[in-house]
């Protein structure tokens, strides 16, 4: 067993408060730049699922989920291409087709509704069209945990979240597979009907907050480097990423 | 990893994980050239821990977990059960498909696969067990009696403890003892409020900093913990305990310990002429070659049911039934913690509390239950305890609700509401239908799979109600809101089924009679002699804290002690352990705690040797009769001054030839500077650890030399870290004064230094003779003096040399905090002795009347 791979907890300090430090300078991150993040962005980049088409249609729904404000929105974290990897490389085939058709729903209605299709109508109309789909598309907490029985990329991420704010023992893992069938009949279409927006929107948030764009300018990656149980919310001013 | 294999070893280890790692360090140390065999694949500390320190947006799936039900999971569909099984952490975890096993009822069996099994992914939890563990099965008439009592395996806790490094707040409660603690991690604001609102109510119960085996100090070389977060993904700067990071370099300093890893076992060879195990037989996971390696002893460390799957594979006309089998308890009364049980709720009150850092524990929260009273008894047996945490929603509750834009973007822009969740961990009874057989199929390797056949009973669900009941009374207590109970257990389904505790225990139990258990108070195989079984299958109940804890054998000592393997038999041994406190009786550390003449702690005899300076005419004129009288004198191990003109490999089989050891090595700065690559290439070949700068010509000694020592001393402590050894500095008198600092040189080599890189090995009788006390030295620079020189003075004016304990100097006091802060080994020196085999002899005797052997 070689030991020549050791570095010391000083080195492993420097070395990594260069990628998850809550001061950078924008110099120290080009070479951190040169890895996912910039694939994401390159020119030559090719979709394994989406056509180009269904790509600007969720780059289009997730900016107005998490739109550009003073710090970088959806679009330009690249949102659209991370959907992307998880419609290839994680979901499988069910759930894939489940978020095309979703897709293809959402832009019949726009075109039914707005008389465009979704990219094609003013952003107003877009918004307006989402928000009333948000609204719909959240029955009761109590509906949705039947019919959604913690398998779901919202309990994925109360788990992710868990382990990231404090990776001690997790009370419960609550996304294991479940045997449960879930709830009747009714809760389940009535949960079926906001799948897929409940279901964009996660990937929205996962993919942007756990981008460079998300966890480094909008918010930042908790530091490493020392543990401090107890300081005034204020000294942070937000939410660790 | 090391060379070729041979066939033959003095030990056999099976499996790398914490017991295997164990074994094979307390083997190798104590001279048995060894052999480590894993199943899976290498694992280089470092090096091969490619997620490390990964942000999220460099992994193209953003660290998913990996459900059943998600591509890249194929190939586990029964790891992908937990939630630790995520694309940052597939690569430790098993591909069930290679290694199947079949179900009666479910039952989550998860398993690495590589060198390290799986300490490189444990929870890091560890807990000392009491007496109430230990007397239950008897008080109750529950399954065997344990042969063995808390204080039996007390001192192998701090041996343990004192090497791992486990950080934790001392409570003084009878049923979780205290340890030897590294300074306690810290609470977050929720936590501290929280244990406040509990301790207010239930006086009896006390809310606790997790005690975990991750550094909160630099330790023994290895660095504190820099809060990164998920040990998981491997730590390359060994902060958490893993073989990589605690066992295996000491093993492999040793330069006699061989890891085989891809090399599955199969079966272990029972030779009925001697009544003994001859080797183990092995399937080349690659090749599928079959190969033989014989030992006079096999350690057995392959985990509870993986141990459990070679034993009864192991079939001869003997033990028609497995190996060490005569009971027929082999895989039967196997147990696991019962767990997702407890409470969830909202802190109020604290919006402008936040942390910093990705603490890697949570909090701990005692047994409380059936503590032998009236106040706690219960309607079922044992108990259980809690772990849990508080933390505040970040970004993913905006998928809880509508919402959207930019209103969105601001609300998830600052930190959600605090919550606190805590869940039981639950003993489980040894239950004898609880059970692993053979199946009739095989894997790839042509072994047979296991068929578990497990449950909880009776007494595990009657305990889960207060498991839960028990959480919402805390948090409620506490002034939680929204407080809601949670028990994940689904009749007959997965929820919270056995083996996902990932603390399986039981499947050779430990006992005092051969017709009821399979291995004695030692970890002794009852049936074979030269076969041990020291990791989780040997538990004999199932406590209800995390079980971990290693140390060495009765047995190892014993094969140190004397190099006679033909006695194995009769030795015994302190078991190392996946799975278990357990607590088994060590003859030198009993007579040490019976007799007050013995200098308190782990420190022994086996760990004092010789500075072969003493000897130095001696040995210039006849290396291989001085060794005979140095070992005749009482000394196996040595260290070096020179190598009498021989090359090191040489002297190596010399010291071989005399059962003597070296470990450290004098080497003049001038040639450290000079050729590095050269004295580390000695150093290895003689098997040393340490390289040491032994002393600096008075013409060196300016101020400009002191100004630079410390950094060129860095400088070398790092090559000779990336050389596999330590560096230590050796002082004499001079390092006492100023030399145009401030500060004595001595302090400011000790401040200077990197901890990490740099040991001293301190001269008593030199620092005493400048007028410092050496206890007080060590006692002020805790984890710096690895190393000691051990010397005395006459009460002369002139303070001369005298031979240990037949001077003036308190070894007694000396030793004892040495031993606290730190030592690893010390050697007695006497710089001018008229008849140095006598004094070395007289300087012996002395310490054996003062240490444990």
């Amino acid at each position: 067993m070689s030991q020549g791979n050791d570095i010391t907890r000083r080195e492993a300090v420097a070395r990594t408060a260069l990628i998850l430090g809550g001061t950078l300078a924008a110099s120290s991150l080009s070479g951190v730049r040169g890895s996912a993040w910039a694939r994401a962005a390159a020119p030559d980049w090719r979709a394994g699922t989406l056509d180009p088409d269904q790509s600007e249609l969720v780059a289009t729904i997730a900016e107005h989920i998490i739109p550009a404000t003073d710090t970088p929105g959806a679009r330009a974290a690249g949102v659209h291409r991370f959907v992307d990897v998880m419609l290839s490389n994680y979901y499988k085939e069910g759930e894939r087709k489940q978020f095309l058709d979703g897709l293809a729903q959402l832009d019949a209605r726009a075109r039914k509704e707005l008389g465009a299709s979704f990219v094609k109508a003013t952003p107003a109309k877009q918004l307006a069209l989402l928000t009333a789909i948000d609204a719909e598309s959240y029955p009761s907490p109590r509906v949705l945990e039947k019919a959604e029985p913690l398998n779901s990329e919202r309990a994925r991420m109360r788990d992710s979240l868990a382990r990231q704010s404090s990776t001690g023992p997790t009370v419960s893992d609550p996304t294991r597979p479940s045997a449960d069938g879930g709830g009747g009949e009714t809760a389940r279409r009535e949960a079926e009907r906001g799948w897929f927006f409940r279901r964009m929107k996660e990937l929205t948030l996962l993919g942007y907050y756990t981008s460079e764009a998300g966890a480094m300018t909008e918010l930042k990656v908790n530091p490493m480097g020392v543990y401090r149980g107890d300081i005034p919310y204020r000294s942070v001013g937000h939410s660790w990423a | 990893m090391t060379g070729t294999q041979e066939s033959e070893y003095d030990a056999i280890v099976i499996g790398s994980g914490i017991t295997g790692g164990w074994a094979a360090k307390e083997l190798t140390e104590k001279g048995l050239r060894t052999l480590m065999i894993e199943r899976g694949r290498e694992v280089v500390h470092g090096k091969d821990y490619t997620m490390e320190h990964k942000s999220t947006w460099e992994m193209p799936l953003r660290n998913a977990r990996l459900s059943p039900d998600k591509q890249g999971a194929e190939d586990y569909q029964v790891q992908a059960r937990t939630g630790q099984f995520r694309e940052s952490t597939k690569q430790f975890f098993t591909k069930d498909t290679k290694h199947p096993y079949e179900e009666v009822k479910p039952f989550t069996w998860v398993q690495g696969d590589q060198v390290g099994g799986k300490s490189l992914i444990w929870g890091r939890q560890v807990y000392r067990w009491s007496d109430l563990d230990f007397e239950a099965n008897a008080k109750e008439g529950i399954g065997v009696d344990w042969p063995i009592r808390y204080k039996d395996i007390a001192p192998w806790y701090s041996y343990v403890e004192r090497h791992v490094g486990v950080s934790g707040e001392k409570l003084g409660l009878p049923q979780l003892p205290d340890g030897e603690f590294l300074p306690p991690m810290q609470m977050n604001a929720g936590e501290k409020h929280v244990k406040a609102g509990i301790e207010r109510r239930f006086k009896e119960r006390r809310v606790t900093i997790g005690r975990v085996a991750i550094l909160t100090a630099n330790h023994k070389g290895r660095a504190a913990c820099h809060y990164c977060g998920p040990c998981e993904r491997g730590c390359s700067t060994g902060s958490y305990f893993s073989t990589q990071a605690s066992t295996l370099p000491p093993a492999m300093a040793t330069g006699r310990l061989t890891v085989l890893p891809d090399s599955i076992v199969h079966s272990i060879v029972y030779d009925p002429k001697s009544h003994r195990v001859a080797g183990v037989r092995v399937v080349d996971t690659r090749t599928k070659a079959t190969r033989e390696y014989k030992a006079k002893v096999v350690f057995l460390c392959a985990s509870t049911l993986g141990s459990a799957r070679i034993l009864l594979n192991s079939k001869s006309s003997t033990f028609p039934n497995g190996l060490a089998n005569s009971s027929g308890v082999v895989g039967h009364y196997l147990m696991d913690h019962h767990f997702r049980a407890g409470a969830t709720g909202r802190i109020e009150g604290l919006a402008d509390h936040y942390y910093q850092g990705n603490r890697p524990n949570g909090i701990y929260i005692p047994r409380f239950r059936n503590l032998g009273d009236v106040a706690t008894k219960q309607p079922f047996a044992r108990g259980f305890g809690y772990q849990g945490s508080a933390a505040r929603a970040g970004w993913g509750r905006g998928t809880s609700g509508p919402g959207l834009g930019v209103q969105l973007k601001r609300k998830l822009h600052d930190a959600g509401d605090w919550t606190m969740g805590i869940t039981g961990f639950g003993e489980c009874l040894p239950r004898e239908d609880n059970k692993v057989t053979l199946s009739e199929r095989t894997d790839e390797f042509g072994i047979p799979i296991l068929r578990i056949d497990c449950s909880w009973g009776p007494n595990e669900m009657a305990m889960r109600k207060d498991m839960r009941q028990s959480a919402i009374d805390m948090l409620e207590a506490a002034g939680l809101k929204s407080v809601v109970g949670t028990d994940d257990y689904k009749e007959g389904g997965l929820g919270a089924e056995p083996g996902l505790g990932i603390h399986e225990m039981g499947t050779a139990r430990m006992g005092r009679d051969p017709k009821t258990s399979a291995v004695n108070g030692f970890c002794q195989a009852h049936d074979v002699p030269n076969l041990f079984v020291t990791d989780g299958s040997v538990m004999a109940s199932a406590s209800c804290v995390n079980p971990l804890r290693g140390g060495p054998t009765q047995e190892e000592e014993h094969l140190m002690d004397r190099r006679d393997f033909l006695k194995v038999s009769g030795a015994a041994g302190l078991a190392t352990m996946w799975g278990s406190s357990l607590a088994c009786a060590h003859s030198t550390a009993a007579a040490g705690a019976a007799n007050p003449a013995l200098i308190p702690g782990g420190f022994t005899l086996a760990q004092v040797g010789l500075q072969l300076y003493t000897v130095r005419d001696a040995m210039s004129k006849d290396v291989d009769g001085t060794l005979a009288s140095v070992a005749g004198a009482g000394y196996h191990l040595v260290e070096t001054a020179g190598l009498y003109q021989r090359p090191a490999a040489d002297l190596r089989a010399l010291f071989d030839k005399h059962g003597i050891r070296t470990v450290s090595g004098h080497y003049p700065l001038v040639d450290l500077e000079a050729s590095p690559e050269t004295v580390f290439t000695t150093a290895k070949t003689l098997g040393q650890e340490y390289v040491v700068v032994p002393f600096l010509d008075p013409s060196l000694r300016t101020a400009e030399t002191f100004g630079s020592l410390p950094s060129r001393l860095n400088k070398l402590g790092e090559a000779a870290h990336g050389a596999g050894l330590k560096l230590a500095y050796h002082n004499h008198d001079f390092e006492f004064q100023k030399y145009g600092g401030t500060t004595t040189v001595m302090e400011r080599l000790l401040a200077n230094t990197d901890p990490t890189l740099v040991s001293f090995e301190l001269d008593g009788y030199w620092a005493f003779k400048a007028g410092t006390a050496p206890a007080d030295l060590v006692a002020r620079y805790p984890g710096r003096f690895a190393l000691l020189h051990l010397k005395d003075s006459t009460a002369a004016p002139e303070k001369a040399f005298a031979d240990v304990g037949h001077g003036v100097i308190d070894f007694r006091r000396f030793i004892a905090a040495a031993q606290r802060n730190g030592l690893k080994y010390a050697f007695v020196e006497r710089d001018v002795a008229p008849d140095p085999i006598a004094s070395i002899k007289a300087s012996h005797d002395y310490l054996a009347s003062v240490l444990p052997a």
